[in-house]
């Protein structure tokens, strides 16, 4: 199947998974895949994927906590800044955060150049910058897209195994909040979240919302110069 | 093809691209696939891509020397602070990183941007019932770019897959000049937002790779370990 049709047709937001657990060889070969042929600025890639398996129920449950947490938070600052109108009581698909078999959440981390770049960075006077933590900040876009980059393609990789995959980015970015929760095990900056799993209902099965929830026009985004 | 055996075999970063023009309706039916493939937070799709075709010359050059610039900034300022002990003197028609090379001189090019989104029918809705839809405020496009971010790698890995299933070659790049100031001094008043990521595209002339094996260091520039990427808790 080609990539097109394997998206129009696999890829859907979950909003249950059924009971069964993927076998973790099929992880591991996915997450080999995609490690794989990602490519990375100075093949740094200065980010690292967490993997949370079906025993880590306790932290799971930690991490949709912080997921409606943010959620509400980013709502009452929207509502003081009079962009929000009023704020919610959280968000029922965010119940994918909890309830999955796998959950892999993003983080970003210090990259150490490799020997072809130590060379480069000695004799060239190139400038690593994915190996400062005083850079982590200014460098988050870039990294957010090569994270963007290897959902990606890890999407596709679990997609061809017959899993369904769900994204969520509405999560405090802050690792404190992360620490006072319990998750200490987590030292930098979390950027994405993708859980997966078997479907067993998607989001899209609601007809009434899927006819109304469009994205924008192809005009909107693409602009030919 | 499996989607692994395609990246494996026909993604490689290109060094220079044959003169040779892909047709135009390759772009736009892989522009238009990975626009329909790829999902977005709230439907917003807060970045635009910007196609610079076969005839925006002058335009990639302007581009290009923002690329140089950024070059140069980024290491003067880390000598500045300490964290570098020498700059590679960039400077256009000085010193030009020959791997940046394709963002001036292809087919075409893409550069994607943020910008602000309207939410759509559901939505607004939403928006009623205490909702707040960040996408659409100009203040929030710096506070939301690692999420935006996160989006157009997914956009562009979804790109990457239709051109290269067209049988085109691609190369990303994210060195360049992010504010909209840097690029309208440029003379690119068309930019109204800041960019994100870059991509170029067309029929490669060579590979990067091609460099490294000549120079007999192609075992020097690997990747992280997966076990450095990859952490099972």
């Amino acid at each position: 199947m080609n990539t097109f049709d394997l998206l129009e047709t696999k890829r859907k937001q979950v909003f249950k998974y059924s009971d069964e657990i993927p076998s973790n060889v099929i992880i591991e070969d996915a997450l080999y895949k995609t490690w794989k042929t990602t490519p990375s600025k100075n093949n740094a890639m200065a980010y690292e994927v967490v993997v949370w398996g079906p025993d880590k129920k306790s932290e799971k449950q930690i991490i949709y906590n912080l997921t409606q947490k943010s959620c509400i938070e980013t709502e009452k600052i929207g509502l003081k800044e009079g962009l929000a109108e009023s704020v919610s009581t959280g968000n029922k698909y965010f119940e994918h955060v909890r309830n999955n078999p796998y959950l892999f959440t993003f983080h970003q981390r210090l990259a150490t150049p490799n020997e072809y770049h130590k060379e480069s960075i000695e004799k060239k006077g190139m400038f690593f910058e994915q190996a400062h933590e005083s850079h982590m900040d200014l460098i988050i876009d870039s990294v957010a897209v090569e994270v963007g980059l290897f959902a990606q393609i890890l999407t596709n990789n679990l997609l061809e195994e017959g899993l369904d995959v769900s994204y969520n980015s509405c999560f405090t970015r802050e690792v404190k909040y992360w620490h006072n929760w319990g998750l200490t095990n987590i030292k930098t900056r979390p950027i994405l979240m993708l859980s997966c799993g078997y479907g067993e209902i998607y989001r899209r099965i609601d007809g009434a919302d899927h006819k109304k929830n469009l994205k924008p026009e192809h005009q909107d985004i693409i602009t030919w110069v | 093809m499996k989607h692994f055996d395609l990246l494996e075999q026909k993604r490689k970063h290109v060094k220079f691209y044959k003169e040779d023009i892909p047709p135009k309706e390759k772009i736009e039916r892989a522009l238009y696939k990975a626009w329909k493939t790829s999902p977005s937070k709230n439907n917003a799709m807060p970045y635009q891509a910007l196609v610079w075709g076969p005839d925006k010359v002058k335009e990639k050059a302007a581009i290009h020397g923002l690329v140089v610039k950024c070059h140069a900034d980024v290491e003067d300022e880390a000598v500045r602070q300490g964290e570098a002990t020498k700059t590679q003197g960039a400077k256009v028609g000085v010193y030009e990183n020959p791997y940046y090379k394709h963002v001036k001189e292809n087919p075409y090019l893409i550069t994607v941007h943020s910008r602000p989104a309207q939410p759509n029918v559901f939505y607004q809705k939403q928006v009623e019932t205490g909702h707040f839809f960040d996408q659409a405020y100009e203040s929030y496009i710096e506070k939301i770019i690692d999420s935006v971010a996160v989006e157009v790698g997914i956009f562009i890995a979804n790109l990457t897959n239709y051109l290269l299933e067209e049988g085109l070659d691609i190369s990303y790049n994210s060195c360049f000049k992010r504010t909209t100031d840097d690029w309208h001094k440029a003379g690119l008043n068309m930019v109204d937002y800041r960019p994100i990521v870059m991509i170029s595209c067309g029929y490669a002339k060579r590979y990067r790779r091609e460099d490294l094996i000549d120079e007999k260091t192609e075992h020097e520039d690997v990747k992280p370990e997966m076990k450095e990427i990859i952490k099972w808790i």
